[in-house]
């Protein structure tokens, strides 16, 4: 069984990774059409690309690290089923991040009902879960500073607090790098509406960065 | 570019989704607006600096998902799996080695069923140098016409005469065409057009095929066959002279003895015979010929006519024999060659030279059908 390595590019296409069955340099559009041809590793390279933007995905939409294992795995295996649905007339990555985002609206409907464990009330100790990555990369990487280690929390905090429809249109820009117009598409937004959205989270992100050493060093 | 037009496409340029020119634009409008510069510069930093940091999956997650695509494809229903396969196979059918194997079988085999579809025998069609339809064809057709024409019991075609017809017919393509054509219809040429035809080529001044044709309505029989071998005759002297008409005339004489058409041809041949210089043959004709009331008075006149001839040929027998005398002599004295080289005028006893050449060929006769 193939292991996929950990150093997988967030956007997916074409991204990076150990290569051993002659995919690399395969788009991601021509891997799904020699999947529904019968190659499955093909299909193995598509997850390695995406299995840890997809995750991610998830995690910021959910908030919970198994809903999110979940979620990704179901994505996966929508994208099985419905190969033969699969046309060039769109970007694998737009129609796989369109799948994932309907699993994640489908199950944040259900966690209302469900009352389902927060993403903060799981982690067992130490706060919230972008408390306990920022204190884990402090720990393992020492050699970074303080404030560094401070912007990334702040950022992780400060796209959890962005609303519902900027963050997620930030996530799949900035994540997924899901086109504006497939954005749009996929959202049923219009594509100004996207982009305004994305200038708002932008603002945001900004003013929350401005109290940062870090952010002002890259501003000179 | 004006700063209003920038703010509104400055996130299309941060995220790379402007067209070249524009994007060239957009630089050089930065490259002169210090407002502009500020606020493109606050949207990069941001950009740069707030990508997520990523967690890592679990571990299993990418051998559960391979697994969970195993299994599913399992269940995957029947079509969509048949489906599939047959994608599969398409694809290797697809390739261009492949697709240029299967053109290569069409030509051959379309080439082969054209092949198959060449026109019959029956439908062929031929035609001779001269516009007119080939002999051996024309034959095929006759013959063919004639099996029809047997089953049908109407069948009344000549094979001997036709095997002649195909014969002559080298000479003739067109005539033998249509004469052939003529008797596989089943309708033969009676002896009045074959002998009115042999007078229509006698009349043209055609002797040969006139002769030709006379002597196939003569040998054939019938009620016109006396005239026609007097006029086989006629056309022989017009066309080869009276050394070959002689013999013809002779034979109709002979054929058709006591007719008038036996005696036509005897004064034919003695006035051949007094053209060629044998005078004792024509005189032999004449006087047979006096017996006949028709032609006594002629005959009389033509043996009277002779007789100077034949004294005119004594006196030149003579002068030669006088002048032959010294020239013996002479040749005695200059060598024996000489003395046994015949002379240019000698001629037979009882027989005159012909004045002319034009007096070897007489008049041509009055032919009357």
């Amino acid at each position: 069984m193939l292991r996929l390595s950990p150093h997988v590019s967030p956007v997916g296409s074409r991204g990076g990774g150990e290569v051993t069955d002659g995919h690399a340099e395969s788009s991601d559009e021509m891997l799904m059409v020699r999947y529904k041809r019968g190659d499955r590793a093909a299909f193995a390279e598509l997850v390695r690309r995406y299995e840890r933007a997809l995750y991610n995905f998830a995690l910021r939409y959910v908030k919970s690290r198994d809903a999110a294992r979940e979620l990704t795995q179901e994505a996966f295996l929508r994208v099985v089923r419905r190969a033969a649905e699969f046309r060039h007339e769109s970007r694998f990555s737009t129609w796989v991040y369109a799948i994932l985002r309907n699993l994640c609206l489908d199950e944040l409907r259900r966690f209302k009902h469900r009352n389902h464990a927060s993403l903060d009330a799981e982690l067992p100790s130490g706060g919230a879960l972008l408390d306990r990555v920022a204190s884990d990369t402090v720990a393992d990487d020492a050699e970074r500073g303080v404030e560094q280690e401070r912007l990334r929390v702040g950022l992780s905090r400060a796209i959890d607090a962005l609303p519902d429809d900027q963050r997620e249109v930030f996530l799949l820009r900035q994540l997924g790098g899901v086109p504006f117009a497939e954005i749009a598409a996929l959202t049923e937004t219009p594509e100004n509406t996207v982009k305004s959205r994305m200038r708002y989270a932008l603002d945001r992100l900004q003013k929350e960065l401005c109290e940062y050493e870090e952010y002002a060093r890259a501003l000179r | 570019m004006d700063c209003e037009r920038f703010d509104k496409m400055s996130l299309d340029l941060l995220y790379d989704e402007l067209d070249e020119l524009t994007t060239a634009a957009a630089r050089r409008h930065l490259h002169h607006c210090t407002r502009c510069q500020g606020v493109w510069t606050k949207l990069r930093v941001t950009r740069e600096l707030s990508s997520p940091p990523l967690e890592e999956p679990p571990e299993d997650l990418f051998e559960s998902i391979l697994l969970a695509e195993q299994a599913a494809h399992k269940q995957l229903p029947f079509r969509e799996r048949f489906g599939r396969t047959i994608s599969i196979l398409a694809g290797y059918a697809m390739r261009p080695q492949l697709a240029m194997a299967a053109l290569l079988l069409l030509m051959i085999g379309s080439s082969l069923v054209f092949l198959r579809a060449s026109p019959s025998g029956r439908d062929r069609i031929g035609a001779s140098e001269r516009g007119a339809p080939s002999t051996e064809l024309v034959a095929e057709a006759k013959e063919r016409t004639a099996l029809v024409l047997g089953t049908e019991g109407n069948g009344d075609a000549e094979p001997t005469a036709t095997g002649a017809r195909g014969t002559e017919s080298a000479a003739a393509p067109g005539a033998a065409a249509e004469a052939a054509l003529a008797d596989g219809a089943g309708t033969a040429k009676s002896d009045k057009e074959g002998y009115r035809e042999a007078m229509s080529a006698y009349q043209q001044g055609r002797y040969a095929e006139a002769e030709r044709l006379f002597s196939e309505v003569a040998a054939a029989g019938g009620e016109k066959a006396a005239a026609a071998a007097l006029h086989e005759a006629h056309a022989a002297r017009n066309g080869s002279g009276c050394q070959r008409a002689t013999a013809l005339y002779d034979q109709v004489s002979g054929r058709y003895a006591g007719s008038t058409v036996a005696d036509e041809a005897a004064w034919q041949a003695a006035s051949c015979y007094q053209a060629l210089g044998q005078i004792a043959r024509a005189r032999a004709h004449y006087q047979a010929l006096a017996a006949r009331p028709a032609y006594r008075t002629r005959a009389e006149q033509a043996m009277s006519a002779l007789d100077p001839q034949v004294a005119l040929a004594s006196k030149a027998k003579a002068a030669d024999a006088a002048e032959a005398a010294p020239a013996a002599r002479a040749g005695a004295a200059a060598g024996p060659e000489e003395q046994t080289a015949p002379s240019a005028g000698s001629a037979t006893p009882g027989e005159a030279k012909p004045a002319a050449p034009a007096a070897a060929k007489p008049s041509q006769p009055t032919t009357s059908p």
